[in-house]
Parts: C-alpha cells; sequence; structure tokens
C-alpha cells in the first residue's frame, strides 16, 4: 500500500516572504466570498420566487448565465490590479 | 446537491461523479475564472513583457529578467495558489462523499458483466511514477492507501476536468475523440479488433475507443491502482467493455502482435526519457503487423514554437510538478519510434485542433507494416 506523492515545494516569488502569505489569503477570502456569494444568491433567488429555502431546494438551484457572468466579472475585478504592474501602464 | 453544472461537466457524469454542491460550485467557479483571468493576464501583459525583456536583454538568456518582474511573481503566485486551492476543493468535495461513492464503486464492481480488472499487488512502482504528484494531485497517482482505494481516479478525473477548463478547454473537448478523428481522416477505413490505451488513468479517454470501435476489444493499462480501482466501476456504469490491467506502458505483459490499435493520452510528457523511448519499444511489440500507434500529446514539439510558449512550459516543470515536461519538449518521438523497430517512411507526426479548445495536440506514431 503507498501513501502517495506529496507536491514539490514552490520556488519564493518574493523577496518578502509575507508577500507570498498575503496572496495566499487573498485567494482563500476570494474563494470563501465566492462561497458565499453562490447560496446568497440561491437563496435570494428562491425566496424572490416564493420556494422555502431548504437545505434541499438549495442544493437543487441551478444559477442562471447571468449570475455565471457575474461571477466572471467580480473574479477579472479582483485581479485587475495586476495589470498596472504592467511596464506600459507607468505604476511599474 | 446536483450533478455538476455544463461549466465543469468536461467528463461524463456518471455514478461515481461527486455531487457539486452549493457551496462547492461556489468554490470550483472561483477557480475556474481565476484559471482563465490569469491565463489572459500571461497571454497579454506577460507576453509583452516577455517580449520587452527578449530585446533589451543581450545575453542568451531571455528569461530571467521576466523572472525578476513584480508581475510574473503576483502571477505565479496566484497560479500556484490557484491550483493547490483547486485540489483543496476538489478533495474536499470527494472526500466528503466518500461513504456513497464507496459504496457506488462495490456495487458497479459487483454487478461487472462487460469489462474487467487485474490488480497487480507486487507490482513495483518506478521511482518517478512514485515521487511525483502530477500537477500538484496530493497523493499523485500512485496514492493507494488501502486495497478499496480509488481516490486518485476520482481526483484525477474532477481535477483534470477543472484544470483544463480553467486553461480554456471547452466543456465538449475530448483527447481520445480528437485521436479518433484523425485516425479517421488519416487511415481511413482503419478498423482494430484489439486496442489498448497505454497510461489509461481514470478511463476517460478509453471509452472513447469504445464507442469508436464498437466491435473492438479495448483494453487500458496504467500503473496507478487507486486510478483503475475508479476506472473500472465507472467504465461498467457508463455501459462501456473495458478490460483494466494494472502495469507499466512499457511492460503490459500482453503477448508479441496482439494489438491492432496502440494508443496513449498526454501520457508522453509525464514520463522519463528512457521510459518513453521503452514506451515505444513495447508499442511495437504487442502491434500486429498492419497495426497503428497513436501518441497523443501536448504540442510542446512544434518546430515554430513560440519563445514565450516554450517559457511557459520551463515554468510548468519549475512550477507546477512536470518534471518531464521538458525533457519530452526536447525527444524526438519520431526517432525513438524508429529505434524501436518501426521503418522510418512508416513515422508521421501531425498537429491536430482540439474537438472543442484553442489548443492543438501533437499526434505522433506509426504504422508496423
Amino acid at each position: 500500500m503507498k501513501q502517495g506523492a506529496q507536491p514539490s515545494d514552490k520556488p519564493a516569488y518574493f523577496e518578502d516572504p509575507a508577500m507570498q502569505a498575503l496572496y495566499q489569503m487573498v485567494l482563500i477570502l476570494g474563494e470563501e466570498l465566492a462561497a458565499t456569494r453562490e447560496q446568497l444568491h440561491a437563496l435570494i433567488a428562491l425566496c424572490e420566487a416564493g420556494t422555502v429555502p431548504t437545505a434541499e431546494a438549495l442544493e437543487a438551484f441551478v444559477p442562471d448565465e447571468q449570475f455565471d457572468q457575474e461571477r466572471a466579472d467580480w473574479v477579472a475585478r479582483l485581479l485587475e490590479p495586476l495589470e498596472k504592474m504592467s511596464s506600459q501602464s507607468g505604476d511599474a | 446537491m446536483t450533478k455538476p453544472t455544463a461549466e465543469m461537466n468536461r467528463s461524463t457524469v456518471h455514478a461515481l461523479s461527486p455531487m457539486q454542491s452549493c457551496r462547492d460550485r461556489g468554490r470550483q467557479s472561483f477557480i475556474f475564472h481565476a484559471k482563465r483571468q490569469l491565463g489572459q493576464f500571461a497571454r497579454s501583459t506577460l507576453q509583452a513583457e516577455f517580449g520587452n525583456a527578449q530585446v533589451t536583454d543581450d545575453t542568451e538568456s531571455s528569461v530571467a529578467p521576466l523572472d525578476k518582474h513584480p508581475a510574473f511573481a503576483a502571477w505565479s503566485a496566484l497560479n500556484i495558489g490557484s491550483q493547490q486551492q483547486m485540489w483543496r476543493a476538489l478533495g474536499d468535495m470527494v472526500s466528503r462523499q466518500a461513504p456513497a461513492l464507496d459504496e457506488a464503486a462495490k456495487e458497479w464492481n459487483k454487478a461487472a458483466k462487460k469489462g474487467s480488472i487485474e490488480l497487480d499487488p507486487e507490482l513495483a512502482m518506478p521511482t518517478y511514477f512514485a515521487s511525483t504528484a502530477y500537477h500538484g494531485q496530493p497523493g499523485g497517482y500512485c496514492l493507494d492507501r488501502d486495497s478499496d482505494d480509488w481516490y486518485a481516479g476520482a481526483l484525477q478525473e474532477a481535477g483534470g476536468t477543472l484544470y483544463s477548463r480553467g486553461a480554456g478547454t471547452g466543456a465538449k473537448d475530448s483527447k481520445g475523440q480528437a485521436v479518433l478523428r484523425f485516425i479517421e481522416a488519416t487511415f481511413p477505413g482503419f478498423s482494430p479488433q484489439r486496442v489498448v490505451d497505454l497510461g489509461c488513468g481514470y478511463g476517460g479517454q478509453t471509452g472513447n475507443y469504445v464507442v469508436g470501435f464498437p466491435d473492438a476489444e479495448i483494453h487500458g493499462v496504467d500503473l496507478g491502482a487507486g486510478l483503475l480501482r475508479y476506472a473500472h466501476p465507472r467504465a461498467e456504469a457508463l455501459g462501456l467493455p473495458i478490460h483494466f490491467k494494472q502495469a507499466c506502458a512499457s511492460a503490459t505483459g500482453f503477448p508479441d502482435a496482439s494489438f491492432d490499435l496502440v494508443v496513449s493520452n498526454i501520457l508522453l510528457h509525464e514520463i522519463p526519457r528512457e521510459m518513453l523511448e521503452a514506451v515505444m519499444r513495447e508499442s511495437f511489440r504487442v502491434l500486429k503487423p498492419g497495426g497503428l500507434v497513436v501518441h497523443q500529446d501536448v504540442p510542446t514539439q512544434r518546430p515554430d514554437t513560440p519563445a514565450f510558449q516554450q517559457w511557459l512550459s520551463n515554468w510548468q516543470v519549475a512550477h507546477n510538478d512536470e518534471p518531464f515536461w521538458q525533457s519530452f519538449a526536447e525527444t524526438s518521438v519520431p526517432d525513438a519510434l524508429i529505434s524501436a523497430g518501426f521503418s522510418s517512411e512508416d513515422v508521421f507526426e501531425s498537429y491536430q485542433p482540439q474537438i472543442d479548445g484553442p489548443l492543438v495536440w501533437y499526434m505522433v506514431g506509426a504504422r508496423k507494416l
């Protein structure tokens, strides 16, 4: 029986290790916010439709394409500051 | 609970697909969109910075200046971070449902009528396989904690789907279908009786050969017991008659000249060069005269691969647990086929578009005449 392989250590991307930790924290916050947005959207949509928002109803809810676009848009906004690091932006 | 939505659903939904909760969907959607955005950022800003670095750098290495660019550091941290997030989110989804999935696997194993599974608990794992957590997948493909463990296969399917969708691949993409389309166009009328898929993993592509060659006997070979324990009930649940065998793609144990078609899907860039050469020798050995071998892989060998694309390949090697990516890019598969016994005039290379996505695939193989 084999316990398997573990991912290799990653290089340090920043001279200050706190920067790397901060990026990880931002990603975790973004992921948690996305999960909360997903649940909140389902909850509101069920209430608006007059459906009792039980746990089962929440899990059965399928969001529409507009909500998917909203997801894409807010993740794009979250990562937009990256563009300011470009040497062409004047902020590098 | 719902089955995965179309957005995440590159793979076919089946009895062993983990159900995606509302919360899972939120987490995975975030990772999907982040990966898409980071890919776009690489193709635009990073590529432009790379070009600037090339222009201003008069040394032989044009990569180092970009490595020091703050945009590169931020992109790398986010890219690796999203990959680690992906495995955590998918691992949580699969682990939460482990008891139900375990029951489903047992039921389909018991009901198995179409295909089979042959495991070899004594099989020695090559060091490279036992020590690589491909793409950062926790445990890698060799994870095999007990005699019922199918976790590696479940994670490989879920991870492969989210990873490739995040990289820009569409929901209808299929590497196996791309191989079938290539064979149909290049060798019209080719109709194998026996097919083997080397490095078949969870069997996602192997099923395409059942569909493409409905009268053929289809076999799948992989080193990972934890992959095959998932592949077998998965195939049974989908009604796909596939015979899975735990073996190395370089030493399958099948008799000489026992297959009409040997295929692999993205196996070659995951193995060291000496193993690649051994796989070519095994492909030659098990093929019948008149048989065909087609290996499909990433297009890193394309002669006109842009310098930035090569730089991205190097990044994969250093950052994303792809230790053999670069050695694959530097290996001539046609030469390996010729060394294995194929005639040079029967060896072919081709670049084929993805079924549903922006990439092209490298197709390389030979006819054994």
